[in-house]
């Protein structure tokens, strides 16, 4: 069944900004350099040196979301927050760090005047930038050890001067690639190069020891050679769930939930709203290994006890998975997941509005609709009155000609969601029947878990959900040229089993993701 | 009932609560500087969320715009802006279209750069020669929904610029620094640890903005700025960083969750009025410090985010009397359910402190070399993302400032748009660039022009 609308459906009055395909070579995508996001940092920091930053990353801000998630490189900026929170967590890194383990495992060079120095700095710059650090920029650092020794710090404390440095410099702070182009204007993406784009897919982190071999031995230059790497990757339990937990943090908005206080539920309870979401998402792709399609009408969730009233249950001890078919309320599928429920009415345009926006960009992919510059929205909610639901607006927008032109393509995906109110709650006595809108015949259903299975079948958002994953791989917005490539993935990946790991695979074994087009001038 | 009309003189002095958090005033001194023959050229931006319904804007100084009323002469306010430009309604796109005249792409970044980052780059291409390239402060609680709630200073690219600061200590911090003469050994080696680790890690970064690095423009671009920003740190670390004046002293923040990640329709953030003005007052005091010290020419003053949820507590004392803020509702709600008198006092106090941060602008005892006074001599353009609850008819803007440039001191009611008041303001300046939308700008504003 396949759920194909709006770009078709243009009515006046309604603002809409669908983008023109450009003429372009389609695959070869440009690229420029950005840094790590934050907690990128914080899993490199942990992972290469042993230091965990949790407690010290509020001295950066906070990364932004833009077109959706927050690896976004055009959101990647250092402002002077960064750029002094840097400094400050370089500080604490390098006195934090271990350099007496560090320098036992790997030297005796116990003179900070003497040549096995430079060995040293060559050393933990390669570790912390991720590739063979160069002559030059071991000679650059070179006056750091003269300084050791002016200030009598010896060779761990110079060292430390090598650490704090390092951390703060570009090989560290962001992806460095050695961006000399063909005549044709393409580059292919190889080496340590390769190697970071596959292990800050993965494990949002450095490479290691194995992956930066195989990357130097050409080995992930083959097709089968990035997905045998990435299958190792993805073997390793705790690393490879970090991506997974980024994504949906930023596909499903879920960190906004983390500032929510609100007075009528329990103290805790936004949090687990949070914490659930993500807990039922990896449920579902790790534990059940099942199909990233198949969220949508997933019958498994993991709840606590402070969500049990939620579901009509006896409160577990602890987190624990239940099964929502054969439960007395509509349950089933992601957009029944309190977290996603409250997340998605965190709007200021309400819940059919912000849920019905919310299916449409991120489980439709279609592109953001706005209201007329000129409409006055005040005349369109108080004028029914007190009494009157959402559902009586949303009838009233659709009967009106200046807002049924947009309205009519997403009022309607979120009627099945308007039982549940702003954290999630079940109220059963709210009408719940609904449609998806569809050139061939609107499809119609009787409540949320019917507008899930409906979604679950869609090709459209099947094809949506891996243009996802396609844009937070590659850490840019997708554009017009990128539709060949969503397709391909999406084509390998589904015909796979399309589980996470599958996706992976297809979206590694791409050219898109291998292949840089020069900047267009 | 606590008196809003605040004189910084009285304050000084001792009178009123304020008083407490402002005794830093006292330790300024009055910036000695090399006499020039025009004093340099600077632009800043004043925000103010959630905008004023047309019709009280044409009520003049009788409605809320009547706090504006003693900086007349040194304004021109444009009271029916329209703003096609930004695309559609509501805050993303009003707010991301202010200051810069063409809605952005989504709520996260800019269609391009602000008018402050127009006029900066272009005046100075090879950098500001103030400790800080851009400062943005301001006071507001809300950053749930996205970037343009609180960003109001965007690169060319669409990225934020920096952060606006809320908290005044530091904002405080930011300008004046750390000490910089270390009276203890130890504290005096940490320094030279730390110069000799800046003095590396600026290595790096040059070395990666050359040609011969490898890496394209953009990249070379991104790393440039990277680099600004690390000097712009040198700079307030190792001295030099407090341009023509003495490092003051501060007093204590006032009591507000500065940082508070929420406040959406759904949870607004409940603030003492009181707190709110004074944090704002004393971001005010500072950001005009900071352009009368020379320690930057360029940046955003903010006074509630672009669709910003408060609910304010407590009173506003104005000529007519006394409103109570009503503290269940946020300011936002206020609009969204039609409460008109409620918008009517919130706007005016919007207004009553946004007058009082032009005092600080306008302060007669840090003149510049003509005598004029930072409102006199910088280009000021004051904004707000949304006219008529949400759209973008009448979205009230004002321009000040510009040494002599600008025909000041009128209501203009003309029908004009923000992008044509924004080149308008680059034509003054004579500077040969255009910003915002370019299918939208229908020409200069003429009567802008002195």
């Amino acid at each position: 069944m396949s759920i194909w609308f709006l770009a078709l459906w243009t009515w006046p009055g309604c603002a809409d900004r669908t983008a023109e395909a450009e003429a372009t070579d389609g695959i070869a995508a440009p690229w420029a350099t950005r840094r790590l996001t934050r907690e990128q940092l914080r899993y490199t920091v942990l992972d290469v040196l042993n230091v965990d930053v949790s407690p010290h990353l509020d001295t950066l801000p906070p990364e932004v979301r833009a077109e959706g998630f927050t690896n976004t490189d055009i959101a990647l900026v250092a402002t002077a927050d960064h750029v002094e929170g840097w400094s400050e967590l370089a500080t604490w890194v390098a006195a934090a760090w271990d350099a007496e383990a560090w320098l036992a495992e790997r030297s005796t060079c116990d003179d900070p005047t003497d040549a096995c120095t430079l060995d040293l700095t060559e050393s933990m710059v390669t570790d912390l930038f991720r590739r063979p650090a160069t002559a030059d920029e071991v000679a650059r650092l070179a006056p750091l050890w003269s300084v050791a020794t002016d200030e009598a710090l010896g060779v761990e404390g110079g060292l430390r001067l090598v650490v704090e440095v390092a951390l703060q410099s570009p090989g560290f702070l962001y992806h460095i690639e050695d961006e000399t182009f063909d005549r044709d204007g393409r580059r292919q993406v190889t080496g340590d190069a390769l190697a970071n784009r596959l292990s800050y897919l993965v494990w949002q982190s450095a490479p290691d020891a194995e992956l930066s071999r195989a990357a130097r031995a050409g080995e992930l230059d083959t097709v089968e050679g990035r997905r045998q790497a990435v299958d190792r990757l993805l073997a390793d339990p705790d690393r490879a769930r970090r991506a997974t937990d980024r994504f949906a943090r930023d596909w499903l908005a879920l960190d906004g939930l983390l500032g929510l206080r609100r007075d009528d539920v329990g103290p805790g309870v936004t949090e687990a709203l949070h914490e659930a979401a993500v807990r039922s998402w990896h449920h579902h792709l790790w534990t059940r290994a099942a199909s990233v399609y198949d969220v949508l009408d997933s019958t498994e969730v993991v709840i606590d006890d402070r969500l049990a009233d939620w579901y009509a249950v006896d409160p577990p001890e602890g987190w624990s998975v239940l099964s929502t078919a054969g439960l007395d309320l509509p349950r089933t599928g992601l957009l029944t997941w309190p977290g996603v429920l409250a997340s998605t009415a965190d709007r200021d345009v309400g819940g059919i509005v912000a849920r019905g926006l919310f299916i449409r960009e991120h489980l439709f992919c279609e592109h953001e609709l706005e209201p007329p510059a000129d409409l006055n929205l005040s005349e369109f909610r108080t004028h029914l009155g007190a009494d009157a639901t959402e559902r009586d607006y949303s009838d009233d927008r659709l009967a009106r000609v200046e807002c049924a032109g947009c309205h009519t393509q997403f009022d309607p995906l979120a009627y099945g969601l308007v039982p549940y109110d702003g954290v999630g709650r079940y109220d059963p006595t709210v009408r719940a029947d609904g449609w998806v809108p569809d050139p061939d015949g609107d499809l119609t259903y009787a409540d949320a878990e019917g507008l899930g299975a409906i979604l679950a079948t869609s090709d459209g958002v099947r094809e949506c959900l891996t243009r996802k994953h396609l844009q937070f791989a590659l850490g840019r917005a997708l554009e017009p040229h990128d539709d060949d490539a969503v397709a391909a993935i999406h084509t390998t990946a589904r015909a796979a089993g399309g589980t996470w790991p599958d996706l992976i695979r297809a979206i590694v074994a791409h050219p898109t993701f291998v292949t840089v087009g020069e900047e267009a001038p | 009932m606590t008196s809003f009309r605040l004189d910084r003189r009285d304050v000084l002095r001792g009178l009123g609560s304020i008083a407490i958090a402002l005794p830093f005033i006292e330790g300024l001194s009055t910036p000695a500087r090399a006499a020039t023959a025009d004093p340099p050229v600077r632009c800043i931006t004043m925000f103010f969320g959630l905008g004023i319904p047309k019709d009280m804007q044409a009520e003049g100084w009788d409605g809320p715009l009547g706090p504006l009323f003693r900086h007349r002469q040194k304004l021109r306010m444009f009271r029916n802006v329209q703003m096609p430009e930004a695309g559609g309604s509501g805050h993303p796109k009003g707010g991301t279209c202010v200051f810069v005249g063409e809605g952005g792409p989504s709520g996260e970044r800019s269609a391009g750069a602000s008018l402050d980052q127009v006029v900066k780059r272009a005046v100075y291409p090879d950098g500001v020669p103030t400790p800080h390239g851009t400062l943005a402060a301001g006071t507001f609680f809300r950053r749930s929904h996205g970037t343009y709630q609180r960003i109001r200073c965007w690169n060319p690219d669409g990225s934020r610029v920096v952060e606006p600061i809320e908290a005044p200590s530091e904002l405080f911090t930011r300008l004046f620094g750390t000490e910089t003469e270390a009276p203890d050994p130890a504290a005096q080696r940490a320094l030279r640890l730390k110069r000799s680790v800046l003095d590396s890690v600026l290595g790096e970064y040059r070395h990666y903005t050359q040609d011969r690095a490898g890496l394209s423009a953009a990249s070379r671009t991104r790393l440039q700025d990277h680099l600004d920003r690390l000097r712009e740190l040198e700079r307030r670390i190792f001295g030099g960083s407090l341009g023509d004046c003495e490092r003051p002293t501060m007093g204590e923040d006032p009591d507000l969750p500065y940082g508070f990640a929420g406040a959406t329709e759904y949870n607004a953030v409940q603030v003492d009025a009181d707190a709110f003005s004074e944090a704002y007052q004393l971001n005010a005091s500072l950001f005009a410090l900071a352009l009368q010290c020379d320690l930057t020419r360029f940046g955003n003053l903010m006074f509630e985010s672009s669709g910003g949820h408060t609910a304010f507590r407590g009173e506003y004392a104005h000529d007519q009397g006394t409103y109570t803020f009503r503290s269940e509702a946020s300011d936002h709600n206020n609009w969204h359910e039609s409460r008109w008198e409620d918008v009517r006092w919130h706007a005016q106090w919007f207004q009553h402190n946004l007058a009082m941060a032009l005092d600080r602008l306008d302060d007669p005892a840090f003149p510049d070399e003509n005598g004029g006074t930072v409102l006199d001599n910088a280009l000021v353009v004051i904004g707000t993302e949304t006219g008529t609850n949400h759209n973008m008819n009448g979205v009230f803007h004002a321009v000040g400032g510009g040494n002599g440039r600008f025909a000041l001191g009128a209501f203009d009611d003309s029908e004009i748009r923000a992008v044509e008041i924004y080149n308008t303001c680059l034509q003054a300046y004579d500077l040969d660039t255009f910003m915002g939308s370019e299918s939208h700008y229908r020409g200069p504003v003429s009567d802008l022009l002195a």
